[in-house]
């Protein structure tokens, strides 16, 4: 079975982007606020969430606050995609709780290198 | 004429130095004390300083003084009151109460222009405790002598010119003292004619007091009109003060409004540069992912055609790209509270090209490091790097296949360098003070296709200018260019 991810992005066409570069490998649901994206993340506890940092109704940080604190979808893996100004150093010192982050604009290549590894790093991914 | 003049002078004076004339003196004096009491004590509420303080109570005590002595005379003349009765206390408990406030006034103005403030401070109570017990002294001896000694003994008259002595020590100190600590401005300069016009009736008293047993009228008639002069002056000198802080407080607002305001417009640039630059990702990106997309074939199969337009159109958005975040970069350096966060850093670590080898290698340049590796700088390592990378960038991207980029660095007493030379097109004399312009790039460059945003080099010297640091060009066209970075050490 394909793993699954959940796309959070409101710009509609970075979203279908995003699930055009992912859709081969993985198992693809998209949501285009930050409300209906927990609402799905927590319907179908997916491998990862490509979550943006800047979502109406409830903004990626909270979104990514609201998962860690939940125990039966904690440790769903977090890929915070920003277009925010931070230094890099700013975004890696990120404290709360994404695995990766990347930065827009970026290549599909770069999306793909970021999920496969935090998802490698998941001991469930081994198993599998 | 002048006879006239005199004639009113000499009635002026007469009618000054009889009981009547007393009254009216002290109570013109008392008017203006108490206006002057009453406009210190207004400041003092607002600011509470050591010397508006002193002020206050030096003013207060002398208006006290006037009141106590103008009471005293009116009811002499309209009440009948002997007056001989007060004369055993009033004229040690009046010359008690004025030294006290002289002391007090003198102190105010000298707080203020003494070295160490806080010591004097303590001092200057001491002394004040000491005046009380010296006239508490004073005191007995007056009463003791009224008893024993006749009116007009020298005794007496000596006791009345030690207590002058003492308002000419009070105030000839002053004078002094800002005089030779040189304190000559505005205000000092009146503090000191003021102080000097009240020393004049002190003196004149003395004489009369050592020489004529205090009998002589002239003296004392000419002694009259100095100590109200001396007030009016002390008066102007406060108002001057007043006025001044009035004014300077004003214009202090002014500015800080001022300066808000530019604080303000700098916030605001900050924050559409920011907001700008975000917007602009959003576009750049699906533009991007799509163009990335169809060259990886997802969406059918490309001609040759296709594929070129699409890799031309890819390389623009990645110009582009680069355009934003030296903006954004540039404008974050620009900001006026930029901080530096300076460490212990290795030069050869930070010089690492290895990210940027692939850059020399596909256009056939040598690069050779020659930073020694331990070679310790104090810097912000994150944004050397920024001087790295687009000192090394530019090297690579103007020196043409077969040249050669070399890093080094060295250390000279106080100052340590890192150069970059390259073998590349070089610059001409002419544009060389224009490279670190924004936005400028060399003519021939642009004719190159080199996708230059025209912000790296601005961006270099704003940093080398946070460290401190100075950066410095030297290029022959076709020979190459040479940039040294000096940084103190």
């Amino acid at each position: 079975m394909k793993r699954s991810i959940v796309i959070v992005e409101d710009e509609v066409n970075i979203a279908n982007a995003e699930k055009l570069i992912l859709q081969s490998d993985f198992d693809v649901h998209m949501a285009h606020d930050g409300e209906e994206g927990l609402r799905l993340i927590k319907k179908l506890r997916p491998d990862a969430v490509v979550l943006d940092l800047m979502l109406p109704k409830i903004s990626g940080i909270e979104i990514c606050k609201r998962i860690r604190n939940d125990k039966q979808i904690g440790s769903t893996k977090i890929v915070m995609v920003t277009a925010k100004n931070e230094d890099r150093d700013e975004m890696k010192g990120m404290a709360f709780g994404a695995d990766d982050y990347i930065m827009k604009p970026f290549e599909p290549m770069e999306l793909r290198h970021v999920i496969s590894q935090v998802l490698g790093k998941s001991p469930d991914a081994e198993q599998e | 004429m002048l006879e006239a003049f005199l004639a009113v002078y000499h009635g002026i004076s007469h009618f000054l130095s009889t009981i009547e004339g007393e009254l009216v003196k002290r109570t013109a004096e008392l008017v203006l004390l108490v206006l002057v009491s009453y406009m210190i004590f207004s400041e003092h509420r607002r600011e509470r300083t050591e010397q508006l303080r002193y002020l206050l109570y030096g003013f207060v005590t002398l208006s006290i003084q006037k009141l106590l002595l103008s009471g005293v005379i009116a009811m002499t003349i309209f009440g009948g009151l002997d007056i001989k009765v007060f004369l055993i206390y009033l004229p040690v408990v009046y010359r008690c109460m004025e030294l006290f406030s002289l002391v007090l006034i003198a102190n105010a103005f000298l707080f203020p222009v003494r070295k160490d403030p806080k010591a004097y401070l303590v001092r200057v109570k001491w002394v004040l405790l000491g005046v009380l017990g010296m006239f508490f002294a004073i005191e007995l001896l007056w009463v003791f002598w009224l008893n024993y000694y006749p009116a007009e003994s020298a005794y007496r008259q000596m006791l009345f010119a030690f207590l002058e002595l003492l308002e000419i020590a009070v105030f000839g100190y002053l004078i002094g003292f800002l005089a030779i600590n040189q304190k000559f401005d505005k205000y000092n300069r009146n503090v000191m004619l003021a102080s000097a016009v009240f020393l004049v009736t002190p003196i004149l008293n003395i004489i009369n007091h050592l020489l004529y047993l205090g009998t002589n009228p002239y003296l004392r008639v000419l002694a009259h009109p100095f100590p109200f002069i001396s007030i009016v002056l002390f008066t102007r000198v406060v108002y001057l003060k007043l006025v001044d802080k009035a004014i300077l407080k004003s214009e202090l607002s002014e500015t800080k409004r001022k300066y808000l305001e530019t604080m303000e417009i700098s916030k605001l640039k900050d924050e559409f540069v920011s907001v700008v630059s975000h917007e602009l990702r959003t576009p750049l990106t699906s533009m991007r992912l799509y163009t990335s997309l169809l060259l990886e074939r997802k969406m059918g199969p490309l001609t040759k055609e296709q594929e070129d337009t699409l890799k031309v159109i890819g390389s623009e958005n990645v110009r582009l790209t680069n355009l934003i975040n030296d903006i954004l970069s540039l404008s974050k350096l620009e900001n006026k509270d930029v901080k530096l966060s300076r460490r212990k850093c290795d030069l050869s670590l930070l010089t690492d090209y290895d990210g940027y080898r692939a850059l020399a290698e596909e256009k056939g340049i040598t690069v050779t490091n020659k930073v020694p590796k331990g070679f310790m700088v104090n810097v912000d390592p994150d944004k050397f790097k920024q001087i790295f990378i687009n000192l090394f960038s530019n090297a690579v991207k103007y020196t043409d296949a077969g040249g050669s980029v070399i890093l080094e660095a060295r250390r000279d007493k106080k100052v340590w360098e890192f150069i970059v030379r390259d073998t590349g097109i070089g610059i001409k004399k002419e544009n060389l003070h224009h490279i670190f312009d924004k936005f400028y790039q060399v003519e021939d460059f642009m004719t190159r296709k080199e996708g230059g945003t025209g912000l790296g080099l601005p961006i270099v010297k704003r940093i080398v200018d946070l460290h401190g640091g100075t950066i410095e060009v030297e290029s022959k066209v076709d020979k190459g260019s040479t940039f040294i970075v000096r940084m103190p050490d």
